[in-house]
């Protein structure tokens, strides 16, 4: 039962993908090449090096996403990306209207913007699920209003992987001339999507959930010289008056690599993810009462979130020392607090409890499933025999 | 034994993980003669239950075992009661100190309620092995 393994199983991938090897090395020769060391903002020549740097960078991002390059602003990450398309909008179209619409399960980033409008006089909608994590069009529609400005869902759920369907509501939110904002943290540079023909207003972007480096991430702005947006920061005219800062070269440059390397590696990354999805899935699903959360039909398979009821959740992730994984998601997991995401989708509490989260990266093996399927077995198996009869 | 993840995160010292996966007072036997005494305390819904089960012979705790579910101390504290309850006879039983614990077992101020809850235990097989004699 115990092991001493140096080298843990990697299945966090939801929380962060490890950088690619190709990804580190342009970015280290970034940071070492004198010829580009120069502030991009600035008009000399280190300065115009660099920012023909990240003019490419735009353009290999722009290219996995299927929009036009300028369209795009780079962030810190999907959590400010968030912040800004759904603050900055609200406030931007305030004089309009204050009805903004999203989902129960989202991620905290866009819940927390939500959660600041509110304090500023904004009401909010917030939809909730059915039990396979999956929102109704139809409630979407229903809770349209004549002053209804943005209305935000996520593409893939961290937690879960259940996949929205954002093309319909996207399209509904065109019909009814609303605002749509799509975090797709989860979901760029993993499912093939095209937003070159589609009514997707605004979507967050992370580099480091396809291997690019942390704290770099784009929000896609549709027509970005017309739609209006007010900052969160001022400052500066970089990134169209929009985000202002020091662009930071090697993280940008990593980004577009990343961009790249997905683009050309998206479906076999993507049937590999199938695959140890399936395989994991396989290995457990013999375990009596282990429940599958979330929809298993509309799901990213990189993103398998199961319960098996009887054990504590503490006690489990204990017993699995050596495989890093998440009890919920990352970004919650040192508040103990029990899942929004899955009390949303009608779990009991003991199903939340014994919640885990397995996250594949490309680099995942069967052979490394193997061992994880073998000690998640036996560690529910030795928590449900020291156990009361009755749990 | 579980080196990496105590040192990675300082979660548990090495007697909790001797004691968790140590196991050794969880399997009953009904074959010892002698009065069967049990105590439950706990609520599933807290996050700590455990069953005791002892068995009494002449004024003595010759079997002690336990079924718990809850995190890591929980586990380790209740294999430890049962370690020191197995061989007691009444009047000794007041003298575990499961103040002690706390410190043994580095368990988190926050998590005090796991010493509050086998201290309920303790005494509820007191009272019951007193009523025996």
């Amino acid at each position: 039962m115990n092991s001493s393994n140096n080298n843990p199983v990697y299945l966090d991938g939801a929380a962060t993908m490890p950088v690619d090897p190709e990804v580190i090395k342009v970015m280290i020769s970034c940071l070492k090449d004198k010829k580009v060391f120069g502030n991009p903002s600035a008009m000399n020549p280190s300065g115009r090096n660099a920012m023909n740097k990240i003019d490419n960078a735009r353009k290999q991002l722009g290219d996995l996403l299927g929009v036009n390059a300028n369209d795009l602003i780079w962030t810190s990450g999907a959590t400010e990306s968030n912040n800004l398309a759904i603050i900055g909008t609200a406030r931007y179209r305030a004089h309009i209207g204050r009805h903004l619409i999203t989902m129960t399960t989202e991620h905290k980033a866009v819940l927390g913007a939500f959660d600041s409008l509110e304090k500023e006089g904004f009401e909010v909608t917030k939809l909730s699920p059915n039990s396979k994590g999956l929102l109704s069009l139809q409630e979407l529609e229903n809770a349209i209003r004549d002053d209804t400005q943005i209305i935000s869902i996520m593409h893939v759920n961290n937690e879960t992987g259940v996949i929205q369907d954002i093309d319909k509501i996207s399209s509904l939110c065109r019909q009814y001339g609303v605002l749509f904002h799509c975090d797709a943290a989860q979901s760029v540079g993993k499912i093939p999507f095209d937003l070159k023909d589609s009514p997707i207003d605004l979507l967050s972007v992370s580099a480091h959930k396809f291997y690019g480096p942390q704290g770099i991430g784009a929000l896609y702005i549709k027509d970005i010289n017309s739609s209006g947006l007010v900052p969160l920061f001022y400052g500066g005219e970089q990134e169209n008056w929009i985000r202002p800062g020091t662009l930071p070269l090697h993280q940008i440059v990593g980004f577009g690599l990343a961009a790249e390397l997905a683009k050309s590696r998206l479906n076999k990354d993507y049937r590999l993810m199938q695959d140890l999805h399936d395989y994991l899935w396989k290995g457990i699903m013999s375990i009596p009462g282990i429940t599958y959360n979330g929809s298993r039909k509309s799901k990213f398979p990189g993103i398998l979130n199961v319960s098996a009821p009887g054990v504590n959740g503490e006690s489990l992730l204990f017993m699995l020392e050596s495989i890093s994984l998440a009890q919920g998601s990352a970004c919650n997991s040192r508040n103990n607090e029990p899942s929004f995401v899955l009390r949303e989708l009608s779990l009991n509490d003991h199903q939340i409890q014994a919640a885990i989260r397995f996250s594949f990266t490309r680099h995942t093996t069967q052979k490394e499933l193997d061992i994880v399927i073998q000690k998640y077995i036996g560690a529910v198996e030795f928590l449900r025999k020291i156990a009361p009869d009755d749990t | 034994m579980n080196d990496a993840y105590t040192k990675a995160f300082n979660l548990y010292n090495d007697l909790v993980v001797n004691l968790f996966y140590r196991a050794a007072y969880t399997k009953f036997s009904d074959e010892l003669d002698g009065n069967l005494i049990e105590f439950r305390a706990g609520d599933i819904e807290k996050d700590q239950l455990i069953h005791l089960k002892c068995v009494e012979l002449e004024g003595k705790i010759v079997l002690a075992r336990y079924q718990a579910y809850g995190c890591p101390y929980f586990i380790a504290s209740s294999e430890w009661l049962c370690e020191q309850l197995e061989g007691s006879v009444s009047n000794k039983i007041n003298k575990i100190k499961l103040q002690d614990l706390m410190d043994l077992l580095a368990i988190p101020i926050a998590k005090k309620s796991i010493i509050l809850l086998l201290e309920d235990a303790m005494n509820g097989i007191e009272v019951q092995l007193d009523n025996c004699n």
